[in-house]
């Protein structure tokens, strides 16, 4: 199993991000590194969640980087000098968690989440997940007063294990438009008991 | 069917302190609060005053031969002797109709017609119990004179628009959104904000299909097409057309086009810079080769939409005498209405192809709702109006002395519109403004004439108030607020549904609230108050 790493860096977050990826793939590196504009990671700077929130640029970015790239990532970091970035911190992941909940009244969407969960990659583990099919033949068609719907599929959960595999579903997952998926919470090595 | 002048209804026992139209309309006193008379806002629809007073001259001839009027309170159970609780299965039914659809959805899709009964029965057999005849009356009237004809028009919008497909794919961009809304808005006063919603989703889904951000797409869609466009005639909204069989006439509505518009134009502002910033954010699609040019297929069914409009204004400008039914005073105009749109109806379902109804999943389902729902609804709402026409000398004279302003009876009418259906709300403050405008009593026509402005030089000096003011704010307020929440207006469901099943992310019930229509509508709706209603 793969480690790594998130590494929390400090900077404008657009030129960190693009800078990174330019220096990466400059050196022709296969480095897998995931900020967290693709997937929403748990931010605990309450200033950057609010900064977020608003759309507004933050200082402080989250990248998940696989360990044996971390140090050419931690070299591209070093080396910009146009705009001073920093790396604030780096911790190793233990594993990571999100929560989701759906209600999809939509065949073809339905039938994504199904199978999504259907074919869990392994090491992912679903906690406390819920997902119920549901048809009604009575309710085809529209109403007005009685909203109902002819199929739907809903439920919650929480998905747990290797970060890797948690972003492959958490990309999967949140490509239906009816799904909610919280951030992905990082649980490092360090706070393990 | 019916039997003509049944006589268990035709005697019912009319108490000596009731003083119906016998009090002249040259009686009738200024409220306190109510604003200075303003002659030119009334619309030169016709001699108003003559009609008027021809229509009271009219009602007496009728009272002398021992006929019924429309006005509904000559022979049923006098509002001031009622008590305020015998409006409780009214608030049951409505809460019913809010509450169930949020807390018990698969109950309330298979139950709901029992539970419409339960309250209606919760009601009427007590009342029956206690005042016979007249209480048979009030709610044969209730049925015969607004039920029947309310239930008929929608059934013939709905028929009419479920022949009506819009085909064709366009690109959701910010532009042609807007000119969809628009034209969605321009439809609703027409063929109604349940047709039009019905009509014009589907092209929208469509064009919006390959868009991530589109909620707000929906969302402004409930707001313009489902609810707001349909303020300009009787056949735009259910309220509006209560107001209609209650004596307003059918192009007073158009007076609303100058706020109408306003609050179109604001929101349509909004909804452009709103899907220009999202659109930013698309990726779009790899190619564009799906367009395709909008076309409607079943066109001719426009021709049944002008004939219901033929109908509904025939029954207004003509005149062909009346009769008695079960002791309940009938226009036989509004009989040939009420035929001519059940006729536009059939004409509809021979002549449109099954392919367009199917293709737009048509059921009956719909009009089963609304002819279940109101059933209970028009029962129970018997004593609310009873109590509120008798004005301060009602269990409910601390409510009408709170409303005094235009401005008060906007917010309050849509407010409650906001969460209680919007038909029984408006009718239930277009009976308050005339409780509290005009003497206890007076002929609903005439008060409908004085709430429309219609009033003569020597009205005016003789102190009566100029209700246009109020009617505008009651007619805004049921219609606009209708799209504050969810359950406001019956086709907000019916679209966010649609939607949902086209695998769009609706927001919650709190979520529209929050999200949108507090900041966005009712922001507008207090500028709105600013220019128009203060």
């Amino acid at each position: 199993m793969k480690t790594y790493v998130e590494m929390i860096i400090e900077g404008p977050e657009e030129y960190a991000r693009g800078y990174v990826r330019g220096f990466v793939a400059a050196r022709g590196s296969h480095a897998e590194v995931i900020f967290d504009d693709e997937v929403g990671i748990d931010e605990d700077d309450i200033v950057q969640k609010i900064k977020e929130a608003l759309h507004l640029t933050r200082e402080v970015i989250h990248a998940v980087v696989d360990a044996e790239s971390a140090a050419l990532v931690r070299e591209a970091i070093t080396s910009a000098q146009d705009v001073p970035l920093k790396v604030r911190s780096e911790r190793t992941i233990d594993h990571a968690r999100f929560e989701y909940k759906f209600g999809v009244y939509n065949r073809e969407q339905g039938d994504l989440i199904i199978n999504a969960f259907k074919d869990l990659p392994t090491g992912i583990a679903l906690v406390d997940h819920d997902l119920n099919v549901k048809e009604d033949p009575s309710a085809h068609g529209k109403e007005l007063y009685s909203p109902a719907h002819e199929y739907s599929v809903t439920g919650h959960g929480v998905a747990k294990g290797p970060i890797d595999k948690i972003i492959w579903l958490y990309k999967e997952l949140t490509s239906v438009e009816q799904l909610t998926a919280e951030d992905i919470t990082l649980v490092f090595k360090e706070n393990q008991a | 069917m019916f039997v003509v002048s049944a006589a268990w209804a035709q005697a019912p026992a009319v108490p000596e302190t009731q003083t119906p139209s016998e009090a002249p309309a040259t009686d009738v006193v200024a409220a306190p609060d109510a604003p200075a008379p303003v002659a030119e806002e009334a619309p030169a629809v016709e001699e108003p005053a003559v009609a008027a007073e021809a229509e009271s001259a009219e009602h007496a001839a009728a009272e002398e031969h021992g006929e019924e009027h429309g006005g509904g309170h000559h022979g049923g159970v006098p509002g001031k002797d009622l008590p305020l609780w015998t409006a409780l299965p009214f608030a049951g039914i409505l809460l019913s109709i809010a509450l169930f659809p949020l807390l018990a959805p698969t109950f309330w899709h298979h139950h709901f017609g029992k539970v419409s009964a339960f309250w209606a029965l919760v009601f009427i057999i007590p009342y029956v119990v206690k005042f016979h005849g007249a209480a048979v009356y009030d709610i044969m009237h209730i049925y015969l004179i607004d039920y029947i004809p309310f239930i008929i028009l929608l059934w013939g919008l709905f028929t009419a628009a479920g022949g009506l497909v819009v085909r064709g794919k366009l690109r959701g961009s910010p532009g042609v959104n807007l000119i969809l809304l628009l034209i969605g808005t321009l439809m609703a006063s027409w063929v109604g904000t349940t047709g039009a919603s019905m009509v014009m989703i589907r092209p929208v889904l469509r064009a919006n299909a390959w868009r991530k951000n589109k909620t707000h797409v929906i969302v402004f869609f409930i707001f313009l097409v489902s609810n707001i466009g349909g303020a300009l005639t009787p056949l735009g909204d259910p309220p509006l057309f209560l107001g209609f069989i209650h004596g307003v006439k059918f192009f007073w509505t158009m007076n609303l086009i100058v706020p109408m518009s306003f609050v179109v134009a604001l929101l349509l502002a909004i909804f452009y810079a709103l899907d220009t910033f999202y659109y930013r954010k698309e990726t779009p699609p790899k190619e564009d080769g799906a367009k395709e040019p909008l076309r409607v297929d079943g066109l001719h069914n426009l021709l049944f939409f002008a004939g219901i409009v033929g109908g509904v204004l025939f029954s207004g400008m003509v005149k062909l005498g009346s009769f008695t039914l079960a002791g309940v005073h009938m226009e036989v105009q509004n009989l040939v209405r009420d035929g001519v749109i059940i006729g536009m109806g059939v004409l509809s379902l021979v002549t449109t192809k099954k392919k367009l109804r199917a293709d737009n999943e048509f059921t009956w389902f719909p009009i089963l709702e609304v002819a279940y729902l109101f059933a209970g609804i028009f029962a129970t709402i018997v004593p609310a109006l009873a109590i509120l026409k008798a004005g301060t000398e009602g269990a409910a004279a601390p409510l009408i002395n709170a409303v005094n302003k235009p401005w008060q009876f906007f917010w309050v009418t849509g407010a409650l519109s906001s969460f209680l259906d919007n038909a029984p709300t408006y009718l239930t403050f277009f009976t308050t403004a005339i409780g509290k405008l005009y003497p206890a009593g007076i002929e609903e026509k005439v008060a409908a004439t004085y709430l429309m402005g219609h009033l003569s030089e020597a009205q005016i000096a003789q102190g009566i108030t100029d209700g246009f003011k109020y009617l505008l704010a009651i007619s805004a307020g049921a219609v606009f607020m209708g799209a504050n929440t969810y359950i406001g207006n019956a086709p907000n469901f019916m679209v966010k549904s649609i939607a949902e099943e086209a695998g769009v992310k609706m927001p919650s019930f709190f979520g529209y609230m929050f999200k949108y229509s507090i900041p966005i509508l009712v922001v507008t709706f207090i500028i709105t108050t600013f220019v128009f209603f203060v």
